[in-house]
Order: C-alpha cells, then sequence, then structure tokens
C-alpha cells in the first residue's frame, strides 16, 4: 500500500471551491483531462454509491464509486473500480478547509493503493502530479474566473 | 462554550514550522503578544505534562498545560490551567499540513472555551485576533529572521533639562538626551511636561546627599538613565499629574506575585517634548518587568488640564504598541 498527498492552496473561499468539486459529475468542468462524464444508471451525482463513468482526453475509461461526501467537512473520497492504470484497491480523498487568513482554501488530495513495487514510483508520480496537482492548478484558473 | 478557529498558510516548509511550534516555550521568541516564559520544574518543552507559565504583554498571568504533541500529525494541544482572564476549560489544538504546492504550510490554530455571559464576542476576537493571527504574523516573521530576536525601536532625540553640578538655577541646561528603545520589561514614554518637585530643587541644591546621582528628581531607582526635572520652581497651583508604574511579579523565582508602586508627579507647565524612561531598577532588571502605566490627572487650580500623554509597552513598534490606558491600569487612589 503506497499513499500519494498533494496539497495546494486555492485563491478563493472555500465554499465557493467547494460548490466546483463536490459534483462528482463535474471532473469536465475544472480538471484538463477528463473529456465526458456521466453517473450510471441515472443516480444524483451526490447520492452516496453512485458510480462515475468518465473518459480521459487520451481515451482511457475509469469508473469511481462515490464513499463518502461531507458538505459539513467539505470533503469527499471514492474509489476506482476500473481503470487502465494498473492499481489495486485504490482510495482517494479530496478535502477543502477554509484559510481564515484572506479567506483562501487548503485543498488536499491523497490517495492510497496497491501496485507492483517496481511501479510504485511512476505511478505516485502520475497520479500526485499528474493528476492532482494538474487538476489543483486548472481549479485555481477555474475559480479565478468566476 | 465559544470556539475559535483561525488558520493561514506560513510562507515556509513545515519542517521549520513545526521545529518551533512543537517546542512549548517557544512563543515568547516569536509571539507579539507573549512575554517571558518558563517551562515549570524544569522540565523539557516537549514533554507531555509540562506547565509553561508566562506573561502576557498586557500583564496578564495564565499557566497552561501540554496535552499533546504529535511530530507525526504535526499536533500540539494544550490547556489553561490558571490565567488572570476570566477563561475557563480552555483547550487549543495547533496543527500543521504540508502545502506540497510550494514549499508552504497550512496552520490551523483553534479552541473551545467559557467565559462570562455576554462577553463571548470579545474573547472570541481577542482569542481568534490577538492571539491566533497575531501569532501567525509573528512566527511568519521570526521565520524570515532566521529566528533572530527583532529588531530594536531606535533611540529618539529628546531634549532634557541636566545639571552636571550642584548650584542655583544657571547650572540647568537644556540639551538633546537620546531616549534609547525600550527592551523587553521597559516602557518609553512621550512626555509633555517634566515635573519639579521640592525634593528636585534640594538635589540640585546639593542638599540631598543620599540621591546624590544623576538621576534627579523622580525617585531615584524607578527611573534610570532619563532625563529629570529642572525648573527652579513649582507651578503656582501645583497641578500635576500622577505617574504610576506599577512593577509586578518577580518571574523566576516561584508563583509569588510582588508588586511595587512608585508614583511621580509631573507639572502642568508644558515644556520641550521630553522622552523618560521607566525601569525596573538597574540591578534587577531580569526579575522585574514593569507591565502598566496609569496617568492620573491631580485635583488642581483653576483652567488646568492634564497634559496629553501616551505611555506605551515596551519591546513592539511605537504604531503597534498599545497605550497603557487602554488596559485598564488605574491609579490605586482612584479605585
Amino acid at each position: 500500500m503506497i499513499k500519494v498527498y498533494t496539497s495546494s492552496v486555492i485563491d478563493a473561499p472555500a465554499d465557493a471551491v467547494w460548490a466546483r468539486v463536490r459534483d462528482f459529475n463535474g471532473l469536465p468542468q475544472w480538471t484538463p483531462f477528463v473529456a465526458e462524464s456521466r453517473i450510471e444508471e441515472g443516480q444524483p451525482p451526490d447520492r452516496i454509491g453512485c458510480v462515475r463513468n468518465f473518459r480521459l482526453r487520451d481515451g482511457g475509461v475509469i469508473r469511481e464509486r462515490l464513499l463518502t461526501l461531507s458538505d459539513y467537512d467539505y470533503q469527499c473520497s471514492y474509489a476506482i473500480l476500473e481503470s487502465p492504470m494498473g492499481v489495486e484497491n485504490y482510495v482517494a480523498t479530496l478535502k477543502l478547509t477554509p484559510v481564515t487568513e484572506g479567506n483562501r482554501t487548503f485543498a488536499e488530495w491523497w490517495a492510497e493503493f496497491d501496485c507492483p513495487p517496481e511501479r510504485e514510483q511512476a505511478l505516485a508520480e502520475q497520479i500526485g502530479h499528474g493528476v492532482f496537482q494538474a487538476a489543483f492548478d486548472s481549479l485555481k484558473k477555474v475559480v479565478a474566473g468566476r | 462554550v465559544i470556539r475559535v478557529r483561525r488558520s493561514a498558510v506560513i510562507d515556509a516548509p513545515i519542517e521549520r514550522v513545526w521545529a518551533v511550534l512543537r517546542d512549548f516555550n517557544s512563543h515568547s521568541a516569536w509571539h507579539p503578544a507573549v512575554g517571558p516564559s518558563a517551562i515549570e520544574r524544569g522540565e523539557a518543552p516537549d514533554q507531555v505534562g509540562c506547565v509553561r507559565d508566562f506573561t502576557l504583554k498586557d500583564g496578564h498571568q495564565i499557566r497552561e498545560q501540554l496535552l499533546a504533541l504529535s511530530d507525526r500529525d504535526h499536533v500540539s494541544t494544550y490547556c489553561i490551567l490558571d490565567a488572570s482572564l476570566p477563561m475557563r476549560n480552555y483547550v487549543a489544538t495547533v496543527q500543521l499540513k504540508r502545502v506540497t504546492d510550494g514549499e508552504r504550510t497550512f496552520w490551523r490554530w483553534e479552541s473551545t472555551f467559557d467565559v462570562p455571559r455576554g462577553r463571548e464576542r470579545e474573547f472570541e476576537q481577542l482569542v481568534g485576533g490577538q492571539v491566533y493571527e497575531a501569532g501567525f504574523t509573528g512566527l511568519a516573521a521570526f521565520l524570515r529572521r532566521d529566528g533572530r530576536p527583532p529588531p530594536p525601536l531606535p533611540a529618539v532625540d529628546s531634549q532634557g533639562v541636566v545639571a552636571t553640578s550642584f548650584g542655583g538655577p544657571e547650572v540647568l541646561r537644556l540639551q538633546r538626551v537620546d531616549a534609547p528603545a525600550p527592551r523587553i520589561g521597559e516602557v518609553r514614554l512621550r512626555q509633555a511636561a517634566i515635573g519639579v518637585n521640592y525634593i528636585d530643587v534640594y538635589i540640585r541644591k546639593g542638599l540631598y546627599r543620599a540621591l546624590h546621582r544623576r538621576r534627579l528628581g523622580l525617585g531615584a531607582d524607578a527611573v534610570a538613565g532619563g532625563p529629570a526635572s529642572g525648573v527652579d520652581s513649582a507651578p503656582a497651583t501645583g497641578a500635576g499629574v500622577s505617574l504610576v508604574a506599577r512593577v509586578v511579579r518577580q518571574f523566576h523565582e516561584g508563583a509569588e506575585a510582588v508588586s511595587l508602586e512608585r508614583v511621580l508627579t509631573l507639572p502642568a507647565q508644558p515644556t520641550m517634548g521630553t522622552l523618560a524612561w521607566i525601569s525596573a531598577p538597574r540591578a534587577s532588571r531580569r526579575r522585574w518587568e514593569v507591565v502598566g502605566l496609569t496617568l492620573r490627572p491631580v485635583p488642581s487650580g483653576p483652567g488646568f488640564r492634564p497634559p496629553d500623554l501616551d505611555v506605551f509597552l515596551a519591546y513592539e513598534p511605537l504604531e503597534a504598541a498599545t497605550p497603557a490606558r487602554e488596559l485598564g491600569w488605574r491609579h490605586p487612589e482612584s479605585a
């Protein structure tokens, strides 16, 4: 089991950032790498247990199940059901915390998963930078332009 | 129950921030509101259960106990044992988190406690603003200075009437006198008028051998190195302002508070914007601290207006310092 942790500061109030990221079906609106997304079986995107099925710009398809969603803690977690990444037992959590000084947002995103040892470093890099940090960078631009 | 929560982002890696915050006795080095602090019984400042005993610069005294410390989670939890503030059941937590996007640190500081009914808002602002937010700023500045103490305030040009020999009024000379920057536990006063007492005249004439020093007038060991009085006659009205320096608390020798007061009388006769020192007796400067000063008009003749005197607490830039009168220090006779 390895853990990848990425955190950043978003220059917008936490409730505004949360309004963006709480939509489990909203990845195409704020990440640079998701082309389209839908929730399977017509479920609402904030129903615990729903599955998002999205296609990456590079063509890969990922299915993820919503495990927790807290409008109180500004936190959600989800598990990968299917993906081209070759990971097992992948569970990720995205959490926002208000920064009272400057009315900004501290954003954390971490994942735990299993993979063959020789792939650990490359996957940690890919997920930590290529996914989480890239999404944060994109999110900064999206909320700045609101 | 009041809950106070404040957070900030510090522009330094978590390792540097935590190295300071995990030391339960470091706050006097970086927090602008905290005066002297010591861990009781010589315990280590990262020993869970240790007690820090400290004085705020506004004079309040607090004892706090470390309840939990985690180097893994970067969390420190502590509570107040005793305080001269009316706060009860105060438990606070400091938590740091790494900001991987840039070498920064997220810092959350929160607490719950009780205060007397009707004072909730006052204490929410006090703790959130003057403790937590001021602490964020103070620690960020401390890290930028690389842990060095803040630069001292500059000396200020002022004028004083100085006598270097005994004699009549002709020995008095108006000259420039440096008012050096106050150190911890000292204050610098901007004085709109300076004092005359019969005793000053006696000293000038050389009649008072016991006070035969350059500290003319004002109660020899309460004023060190400052300009003193020196006009020949007191104003006919006798009008003046009493200046009370409450020098309290012997810090390093147990919890027993000792107080000592000195009253300085200044005339209403406006003179040169002079600065004077009030400080602890020089020989025991490390053991005493000035925690507050009060100005009070003395009943006086017709038309008397007390001069507008400002008193500042030490070791703060003048702009940020707190006038002592806002701290509620009052002359004991006016109570």
